[in-house]
């Protein structure tokens, strides 16, 4: 279950400029947009009656290192109940300046998920209500889905805490 | 060189005229399958692996063989090319034996790589396989193993064109055809690892190499050999910090293709008789203390310090000792101490051997320090610094009785007597630049981890005093800084030489 | 009463990360008012096992044994999960019976979780028997399982283009022979629980989430069904051989901890009539596709033929090369959509194997269904939503 050809159509004019590429992937429709764009555009998938998006499905991302200018690649994954069909949107980070806004505000849903893409890849989500570590703990250093991350690095053991120094909310 | 237009699966390229079409492909990224073929090899065309479909020949041209020409037309996936291709792989394994768990040649064998992309079908061969000699020790340093070996002869005119010593040639025919010397005499030509190099399947292996690691689990640098003054581009085979062998480096301008077996068998010296830490006569001691040591009588007493230097050191370090003796000892003059010469073959083998008297001797001229072979008369000061040591027997009498300080990568007798003596790392264990007899620069990189530092870095603690001394904070800071410049090479930075070097 | 309240502070206990009445490493920073709940931080991560890392440096068809630990009670659902995924982003079709068999053993791991599920949440209520009673019956699935595949938990038994190895002789027999048994087990559980007025204070009106925050915050599932949504993979974007099949969903009404036990409930006897018509309708034929670019070449051809053991050798070593492109494929897992987003970069390793996994969701939602309730219905909470920790974490 795809979005129709003229959904597609509208979203494209609507977005003309903000759009880098769009294309069928299989039985999904994916976008490629520049990160100023995120929020109108996911905005527009929420309200529009014909697109409908209403669930959050998954956010990630995607390390090119060295295999691409632009380094890393945010992918949302979006899904209607009511008009059963998904969408995949796809917005390009480059190292150097690893933010994108977040979508919080739209679907509450993704809080969890751009706290582990924070976790797993350092891409700061602006606005989030609580961005810090998910997966691992707070004294780890460095981000280990990144392709540089070596697989066997071992990380500074942590000293132990004693309950009077531990601090109620890490 | 002029240049024709031709069409390869419908993609259209300009390339020179009189390649052949193997290499016109290449240019487009698309690979033709050949087993025969070598670019720098005679074109034998027996395989017949690499036909292609050409417009307006009726049967399929061998893309090795033929030549392109002005408005070709090649296709390199159509079904009648796809079929060839699948018959002449069921031909070659009809007798090839089922070794793949034995065989050294696994995850870089020919026949493998185009199994898995070009054929892919089951044979349909139901005979027993024909019984040959299997591994034959044919030389000191090869075995061969005639029943894996397709006949390609890539081996015999490697040794009849490059080497120019046909040793090599097939012994009967069809079936029973075999590679073999005349009269079963041992193959142990100094060169005679390459063609287990050159050979497209496990039939011709290399003795020291054979069962220690399978090749995909070695990590591959770019690096050159420290054989001797010719600087050979090679490949260092590691895994987990052991060097495993050495492989040759295509460069145009250096070796091509190939190296030397002495020079390809000397990563053993990577592992063997290695200083580690710091010795004061003999006796383990702690790097720090030794290297207090050394600085307290170059600052104390600068002016009775003499510098000797084995010419087996990078541009880099090189550049470094230069300094030392002109600005902090006051010296205006070197020694040098070379290793015992071998004989230039005219194919590889440079006669001098310390792998960078050419480098040292351009750094030395350049800094406008003047530099003599020890000789066994010389007067030398009260303290010697030794850079690389390998000291000869007839020059002990002269250093018996100085403070002799050395700074080298491998322990013998000599070392063992020395005042102090502190490890350095070889040039696999980081990284720099040498200049080879025909005056090319190259750049080699760090393959291992050795636990000893690098020279560089001893050079400048003792040079702290010097205002410049930030910019001696590694090799790439020193080349880009220093050396390139008082080479001539402005342009080049360390991390843009080419894989192949730069002319000096 | 004004005194009693402002004497009573706010207190933040923790619920650490193992604790005997929370199954999972989970570990909870509650604070109270008294005993209500007021805020509840819920932290995840001590189970992360760096799946994702280990899928970029390995193999695609090596990652198989790294999805059976993923939902550690469910492992066959992740296997098929992954091989679906990786199957369609190469093109491949897989022979009916392999279809048929898939369906199978995800609908014998699904019953086997469920009845885990309900397992531990009575147990935390105090109903020990019938975590006994479910014990049993999920100890016929794994005795099955172990026939098929050699090990309960980590069966590791799908393969990208079809399985390990055929049926055993009888296999489909023994299978229905269990049925009858499961039925009664949840029967009997149904007998203690669904009318028992202790069970029912402590479940019904607790837990609950409302629809739009349900769907809002990513629920998906027997959790997603408990709220009224009729959503269920199998029925709307249909996999395998599920629009052959006849079978219900059952659907909540409150989205409270009450609704997800029988939702969980009816679905396992929906399980049971699934399994009968697989069983029925099985057809014969090949379980693996013909090409041994993909699947490793039978044994005799190997052990016997320089191509088979090329083949065989390289796919070992290279690992499958599948095409450059990315997918997203989602099955209906026990605990709700597991999607598999794979990138590809043609080699042999996937450069991203990324798993969307249900449970993540769910605990995300946990703070928004015990606030505002008490300490101890936090424990059924947790439990009802069936948090598998291998799953959440990764």
């Amino acid at each position: 279950m795809t979005i129709s050809e003229d959904e597609v159509k509208k979203v494209r004019e609507r977005f003309e400029s903000d759009i880098i590429s769009s294309y069928q992937d299989k039985d999904m429709v994916v976008f490629i947009l520049k990160k100023e764009a995120l929020l109108r555009f996911v905005q527009f998938i929420k309200e529009d009656p014909d697109i409908k998006m209403e669930q959050v499905t998954d956010i990630t991302a995607v390390d090119w290192y060295q295999k691409r200018d632009v380094r890393f690649e945010v992918v949302y994954h979006f899904y209607s109940y009511t008009k059963n069909h998904r969408i995949r949107v796809k917005v390009p980070v480059e190292e150097q300046d690893p933010k994108v806004p977040s979508i919080t505000g739209l679907f509450s849903g993704a809080n969890w998920f751009e706290r582990e893409c924070w976790d797993m890849y350092g891409i700061v989500f602006v606005n989030h209500p609580d961005l810090r570590r998910i997966l691992l703990y707070p004294e780890f250093v460095g981000h280990p889905l990144r392709k540089d991350y070596p697989i066997d690095k071992r990380q500074p053991l942590v000293k132990l805490i004693k309950p009077e120094e531990r601090r109620e909310r890490p | 060189m002029s240049e024709v237009l031709i069409k390869i699966d419908g993609r259209e390229i300009k390339v020179p005229e009189g390649i052949n079409i193997i290499e016109a492909a290449r240019m487009l990224n698309i690979e033709i399958p050949h087993f025969c073929y070598h670019r720098h090899l005679s074109i034998a065309a027996n395989c017949r692996m690499c036909l292609v479909e050409v417009k307006n020949s009726p049967k399929l041209l061998p893309a090795c063989q033929t030549k392109v020409l002005n408005g070709m037309e090649i296709f390199t996936n159509t079904e009648r090319v796809k079929r060839a291709q699948a018959a002449i792989m069921e031909f070659l394994f009809i007798n090839h034996p089922v070794d793949c768990p034995i065989c050294d040649q696994a995850g870089e064998c020919y026949l493998q790589d185009y199994y898995m992309k070009f054929d892919k079908t089951l044979s349909r061969f139901k005979e027993e396989k024909v019984k040959k000699r299997k591994a034959f020790r044919i030389g000191p340093r090869v075995i061969y193993d005639a029943e894996r070996c397709i006949l390609c002869t890539r081996c015999v005119r490697f040794m009849e064109e490059i080497i120019k010593r046909p040793v090599l040639g097939i012994k009967y025919r069809g079936n029973r055809g075999y590679i073999t010397t005349f009269g079963d005499r041992p193959f142990d030509d100094p060169y005679s690892i390459n063609t287990a190099d050159i050979c497209p399947v496990g039939a011709l292996t290399s003795y020291d190499f054979r069962f220690k690691v399978r090749v995909w689990e070695l990590t591959n640098t770019n690096s050159i050999c420290w054989g001797c003054s010719k600087n050979c581009s090679i490949l260092v085979c590691h895994k987990n910090n052991t060097v495993y062998r050495f492989l040759p480096r295509e460069n145009e301008n250096v070796n091509r293709f190939f190296i030397c077996d002495e020079g390809r068998l000397s990563y053993r010296l990577i592992h063997t008789d290695r200083l580690t830490n710091a010795l004061r006569k003999g006796n383990e001691v702690d790097i720090d203390g030794a290297t207090s040591f050394i600085n307290e009588i170059i600052n104390g007493s600068p002016k009775e310090v003499s510098i000797v230097v084995s010419p087996s050191l990078s541009n880099e370090s090189i550049y470094l000792i230069g300094r030392l003796a002109k600005d902090v000892l006051g010296l205006d003059a070197v020694y040098f101490v070379m290793t015992q010469k071998w004989a230039d073959d005219g194919i590889l083998k440079n006669k001098i051997r310390d792998f960078n008297y050419y480098g040292f001797e351009k750094i030395m001229k350049a800094m406008d320090i003047r530099y003599s072979e020890l000789k066994t008369d010389l007067q030398l000061k009260k303290n010697v610094l030794l850079f690389g040591a390998n000291m000869k027997d007839e020059y002990k009498n002269i250093l018996a009785k100085r403070r002799i300080m050395l700074f080298d990568t491998h322990r013998d007798g000599f070392v063992d007597s020395a005042d102090v003596a502190i490890s350095i790392s070889s040039i696999y264990e980081e990284e720099g630049t040498v200049i080879n007899a025909d005056g090319i620069l190259q750049r080699y990189e760090k393959a291992i981890d050795g636990g000893a530092k690098p020279l560089v870095v001893y050079l400048r603690d003792m040079l702290s005093g010097l205002d410049d001394e930030y910019l001696f904070e590694s090799a790439e800071l020193i080349f880009d800084n220093f050396l390139s410049p008082l080479l001539g090479l402005s342009e080049i930075t360390f991390r843009g030489i080419s894989n192949s070097g730069v002319k000096v | 009463m004004s005194d009693l309240n402002e004497r009573v502070q706010e207190i933040t206990v923790n619920m650490g990360p193992s604790h005997p009445a929370m199954h999972g490493t989970i570990r909870l920073l509650i604070t109270l008012v008294g005993e209500k709940v007021v805020r509840c931080d819920t932290q995840i991560g001590y189970l992360h096992r760096a799946f994702e890392k280990m899928s970029e440096a390995n193999k695609w068809q090596a990652i198989f044994p790294y999805t059976d630990r993923l939902n550690y009670v469910s492992p066959l659902m992740n296997n098929v999960g992954y091989a679906q995924a990786v199957e369609k982003l190469i093109g491949i079709d897989i022979p009916e019976r392999t279809k048929y068999i898939r369906v199978l053993l995800c609908e014998l791991s699904r019953i086997a979780d469920h009845l885990t599920c309900i397992a531990a949440a009575s147990m935390e209520l105090g109903a020990f028997t019938v975590f006994l009673y479910c014990m049993e019956g999920r100890d016929l699935i794994w005795d099955r399982i172990e026939e098929l595949t050699g090990a309960r938990v980590t069966p590791a038994y799908i393969r990208i283009g079809g399985l390990a190895r055929d049926l055993p002789e009888g296999f489909l027999d023994r299978t229905l022979s269990i049925l009858p048994r499961i039925e009664k087990v949840i029967g009997d559980v149904d007998a203690l629980l669904t009318e028992n007025p202790i069970f029912i204070e402590r479940m019904r009106g607790t837990g609950v989430i409302s629809q739009a925050d349900a769907i809002e915050i990513g629920f998906t599932g027997p959790c997603l069904r408990s709220t009224g949504i009729k959503h269920d993979l199998r029925k709307k974007s249909p996999y395998l051989v599920y629009d052959r099949l006849e079978f219900d969903i059952p659907v909540g009404s409150n989205g409270d901890n009450y609704d997800r036990y029988m939702v969980r409930m009816e679905e396992m006897r929906q399980s049971i009539r699934i399994i009968r018509q697989v069983v029925r309708d099985m057809p014969g034929g090949k379980i693996s596709i013909d090409n041994t670019m993909y699947i490793l070449p039978p044994k005799e051809v190997v052990y016997n033929t320089i191509e088979g053991v090329v083949n065989h050798f390289k796919l070992i070593i290279d690992g499958i090369q599948v095409p450059a492109g990315e997918v997203y494929d989602a099955t209906e897992a026990a605990n709700g959509e597991l999607g598999f987003y794979l990138v590809s970069d043609g080699g042999g390793k996937p450069v991203k194997c990324r798993v969307r996994s249900p449970s993540f969701a769910l605990m995300q939602g946990l703070e928004k269904m015990v606030v505002g309730g008490s300490l101890a219905d936090i424990i059924p909470t947790f439990g009802s939503i069936n948090m598998i920790g291998g799953e959440c974490d990764r």
